[in-house]
């Protein structure tokens, strides 16, 4: 089974190239643009892993953060920002991201560091 | 009545005079086709007997003659062998001090491997059959659809594009997916769109281009209507990674956006505005 990935990022440039850079990867991607929509898809299909942009109109990643924590503790969080600074990732490795990625990196660095948090696939 | 109208109602275009041999209608450059050995070729239709001299500018401005002649049997035929030497090339006849009623030419835009973000500076009808011949599976264009806030990809599957039909139109941008390790280039040609040109630019994010096929500073070279707050994502192909130019009290801090001929960009745009671009080949 696809390894399937809830991006919720609002902004489309970065949204839209990078999930479709991850489909070609062989992921499964469900985007989301608000934090609400995250949530809803979160609830009706199984997630592997979500990426979270900390800057989301209306609610901040750090909040849904806290959500999928407290719902869905097992599924590996990545905050994508792109902002940077010691103080966010403190904060959000604090709040139990996974693990921090930027929106500055090259789409292979991220696709390297999104490999790290992806389930093991059991070879056949 | 435009003056393409008017010529094609007197005579589809033809090189026509009047009854005491004066000129009554500019020649028209047609059928643009750049080879995939790298040549470019036009035709126009001229009475046997014409002196006429071709003209080729890289950026529309700088004019240089290239070849004169004098026309012999059937449509004057142009090909362009010095056309790979050029990232981008234009052309105009000038026959008894009259130029072509219309400039055509060629752009080619360079797909590193995996993405890049392109445009169609030309006004003609390619389709993406048409202008990616021979690429792999796993090829892809991708166009934005600004209501369902999503790409729509258009894929090479068992050789064949999904929607060998779809057109990018001047104007819009798509992101283009080169599966293989190679460089490869493709070329978009046809006619340089010229006078007042507008398209809508909508609040949100849109991939754009420019509506004539001119580099440069993004608002100063190309007119793009900026405001306070947009924001413009160009994508660096050779590093794969986008660039983002936030525009914030009336500056660049990130630097201006630079955008190449056949290049698109991404727009974050807080109101919606018609992007205008007034070209004018000067005689």
């Amino acid at each position: 089974m696809k390894a399937h990935i809830l991006f919720v990022d609002d902004e489309a440039p970065i949204r839209e190239l990078l999930s479709l850079y991850f489909r070609k990867k062989g992921l499964d991607v469900t985007t989301a643009i608000s934090a609400q929509q995250g949530r809803e898809i979160a609830g009706r299909s199984e997630i592997s892993l979500a990426i979270l942009d900390v800057n989301l109109a209306g609610e901040n990643g750090l909040e849904l953060l806290s959500f999928f924590r407290t719902n869905y503790p097992k599924v590996p969080v990545i905050i994508f920002t792109g902002l940077s600074g010691q103080e966010l990732v403190t904060k959000a490795l604090a709040s139990g991201a996974s693990g921090f990625m930027s929106k500055g990196d090259s789409l292979d660095a991220l696709f390297a560091i999104v490999s790290r948090y992806l389930p093991q696939q059991t070879p056949c | 009545m435009s003056l393409r109208s008017l010529i094609d109602k007197l005579g589809g275009g033809r090189f026509l005079r009047g009854r005491h041999n004066d000129l009554i209608a500019p020649p028209i450059l047609r059928e643009p086709e750049r080879f995939p050995y790298g040549p470019f070729r036009w035709k126009s239709q001229l009475p046997p007997g014409t002196h006429y001299s071709v003209l080729a500018s890289p950026n529309l401005q700088a004019w240089i003659p290239v070849v004169q002649g004098k026309v012999q049997e059937g449509p004057l035929e142009y090909v362009d062998s010095e056309a790979p030497k050029f990232s981008s090339r234009f052309y105009r006849l000038l026959v008894d001090e009259i130029y072509s009623a219309n400039v055509i030419g060629y752009a080619s835009v360079s797909l590193a491997p995996g993405f890049s973000m392109i445009a169609n500076p030309f006004g003609s009808s390619a389709t993406v059959s048409d202008t990616f011949k021979k690429w792999p599976d796993g090829t892809s264009f991708n166009r934005f659809d600004t209501r369902q806030f999503r790409l729509v990809e258009n894929v090479i599957k068992s050789g064949k594009w999904l929607a060998p039909d779809e057109k990018l139109p001047r104007g819009e941008g798509a992101i283009f997916f080169n599966p293989t390790m190679d460089y490869r280039m493709a070329s978009f040609a046809g006619e340089v769109c010229q006078g007042n040109l507008s398209v809508p630019v909508p609040s949100g994010f849109s991939l754009r281009a420019s509506l004539v096929p001119k580099a440069g500073n993004l608002v100063d070279d190309l007119s793009f209507p900026i405001a306070e707050g947009d924001v413009i994502h160009l994508f660096d192909r050779e590093r794969q990674k986008y660039m983002v130019h936030p525009y914030q009290d009336g500056k660049w801090p990130a630097g201006p956006p630079i955008v190449a001929v056949g290049e698109a960009f991404w727009v974050a745009k807080t109101e919606p505005h018609n992007w205008v671009q007034n070209l004018v080949v000067e005689s």
